[in-house]
């Protein structure tokens, strides 16, 4: 996934204040299901070719990183296609039927599915994960009163998602590694192929330990300890752009509502 | 000839196409049982140079053939696995098995040979890097000092009998006494016919170990050639942010004292062998 791979640069998008960007971002993804029909799924596209626009990302860039999830989006069109049966039928071969109402709701189920993957890795290209933590923390705050560990939270976050490019290109290390030792991670059965995966597993998790032990050590030495008497160095001021964002989505949310009562 | 490269230009994907290629336009010959040492600033493209001549990345244009194989090929790249020994940066980070010797046999299994013909490759391995097979081949790896660990870790590259092998900064990150050990090894291992590619950042181990040096700037050629060749340019060399050794650069101050000890020379060996016969020119009328 998209997350863990910001990339940098200047775009409204970038801007925004983190906290209202992932709260957009995760209503908007709630809001999508309320888009029963065709005119409201083009709205919801249209919000987000907007937020696409706004983000200055690369259509290339963004298309790659979609490339890992269309497995599983095919997947889901042909199950939605396939066992879904109302409204006219199409084509039948034998018991298998392709129905209108089958096709229609494949294509809405892969919409939707599309337009969640796109939002996601939208938040994660736009977000440093510095931000994406502040993000998470301000809004987990209130519920401290009930024993939720805001700070700790958005810290682990933040942790896991700064050692996520460390650890890919440590991973393509070893890989290297052992494939100059003859190891064989393309050829064979399943079962080989999982085999062939502990030479690189191993000395992964090993590293991660690593990190994780040289992190603790660097983060106690400098006295850190909590979120306790913490101040930030950026705080954060929500703008223009961010109530503009968060108008957006209300109409939409507003819109979607309506078409709903719509017969 | 076993390494040649012809023009060789490798350009990573998705990097700034007006900025110079990791490695520029690179022609180089390594001979047979040569022992070359590449020295160049960070960044300059040793690591993707060595990367190039394992047959573990493709050349975006230019030729590499190594032992007559054009890599250009998929297959010959992966033939390659047997006659070329690589060991990256840190090579103990890859180490996975229980044991030693389990470890050590990686490759040799890997590679298709029976249980038997595996265990004798370990045995030769293990012997080669001085820690054998007996004594060590039931430790776990992980409990090893780290330069016994580094040790190991080449043995399991040595382990599929390369001709050719190739180290990148194979002393980095040892003590004194370890980056000894590791010195030995590879000029014992150079002395029995082994071709050596050495890529450091210590001109002292590279003066002592490496029959020709090659200097690296911005990914292309900046001088190769025999280490008192190429350490004679120290001024040059200091230009691209690179020392020279100790024994160079003492050289260097005899001679600005006015004593010529005749030419560069890049180990304490060869700068006391220079100044013992200066002793002997003086004559022994001095002595007294
Ligand atoms: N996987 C990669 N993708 C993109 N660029 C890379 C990659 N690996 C290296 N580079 C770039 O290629 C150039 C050469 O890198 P290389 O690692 O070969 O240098 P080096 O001489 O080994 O440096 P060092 O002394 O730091 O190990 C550098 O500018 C580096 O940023
Ligand atoms: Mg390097």
């Amino acid at each position: 996934m998209a997350l863990g791979q910001y990339h940098k640069a200047d775009s409204p998008l970038h801007r925004m204040d983190p906290r209202f960007k992932i709260l957009v971002a995760v209503v908007y993804m709630l809001v999508i299901f309320l888009a029963r029909e065709l005119v409201g799924l083009s709205l919801a596209l249209v919000f987000l070719a907007g937020a696409v626009a706004a983000s200055g990302i690369p259509l290339g860039l963004l298309a790659r990183s979609l490339r890992p999830v269309i497995a599983f989006v095919v997947f889901t069109f042909i199950v939605n296609l396939v066992f879904i049966t109302s409204g006219d039928t199409l084509f039948a071969l034998g018991r298998l039927a392709i129905t209108s109402g089958g096709l229609s709701a494949a294509a809405f189920m892969t919409t939707r599915l599309f337009t969640l993957f796109v939002s996601t890795a939208l938040l994660g290209f736009t977000t440093s994960p510095v931000d994406l933590a502040d993000g998470i923390e301000g809004p987990l705050t209130p519920f401290e009163r009930f024993g939720v560990p805001a700070h700790e939270i958005s810290m682990m976050m933040s942790i896991a998602l700064r050692f996520i490019p460390i650890l890919v290109a440590e991973k393509d290390r070893i890989v290297r590694a052992q494939t100059a030792r003859g190891a064989d991670f393309e050829s064979g059965n399943p079962l080989t192929r999982m085999h062939a995966i502990i030479p690189v597993l191993t000395p992964l998790f090993l590293s991660a330990f690593r990190h994780a032990e040289d992190l603790a050590t660097a983060m106690e030495s400098r006295c850190y300890h909590g979120k306790e008497g913490r101040t930030r160095v950026k705080t954060l001021q929500p703008a223009l752009r961010d109530w503009a964002a968060v108008a957006a989505l209300a109409i939409l949310t507003s819109a979607l509502v309506v078409l709903r009562t719509v017969p | 000839m076993p390494i040649v490269l012809e023009h060789v230009t490798l350009r990573y994907p998705g990097t700034d196409p007006t900025a110079h290629p990791a490695v520029d336009d690179l022609s180089l010959v390594v001979d047979d049982g040569e022992y070359l040492g590449v020295i160049g600033h960070t960044g300059s493209g040793k690591s993707t140079l060595v990367l190039l001549m394992a047959g573990l990345l493709a050349a975006t244009s230019g030729r590499v053939t190594v032992n007559g194989a054009d890599l250009a090929e998929r297959s010959a790249r992966r033939a390659l696995r047997r006659q070329v020994g690589i060991v990256f940066q840190y090579p103990e980070h890859q180490l996975f098995a229980d044991t030693v010797a389990e470890d050590v046999g990686f490759g040799p299994r890997a590679l298709g040979l029976t249980a038997r013909e595996a265990e004798r490759a370990v045995d030769d391995a293990l012997e080669r890097v001085d820690m054998e097979l007996c004594t060590y081949g039931h430790r776990s790896p992980f409990e090893l000092s780290g330069g016994q660990m580094r040790r190991v870790a080449i043995a399991g590259v040595m382990a599929t009998r390369p001709d050719i092998l190739i180290l990148d900064e194979p002393m980095a990150g040892l003590d004194p006494a370890g980056r000894a050990e590791i010195a030995a090894l590879l000029r014992r291992l150079h002395d029995r016919g082994l071709t050596v590619v050495m890529v450091s950042h210590d001109m002292d181990d590279i003066a002592s170990l490496a029959d020709r040096v090659l200097v690296l700037r911005d990914g292309g050629c900046f001088a190769h050639g025999t280490p008192a060749e190429v350490f004679a340019r120290q001024t040059e060399l200091r230009e691209i942010g690179l020392g020279v050794p100790h024994a160079a650069r003492f050289a260097a101050r005899l001679s600005a004292c006015g004593i010529d000890v005749g030419g560069t020379m890049s180990t304490p060996e060869a700068l006391a062998d220079a100044l013992a016969s200066l002793r002997t020119d003086l004559g022994p009328g001095r002595e007294a």
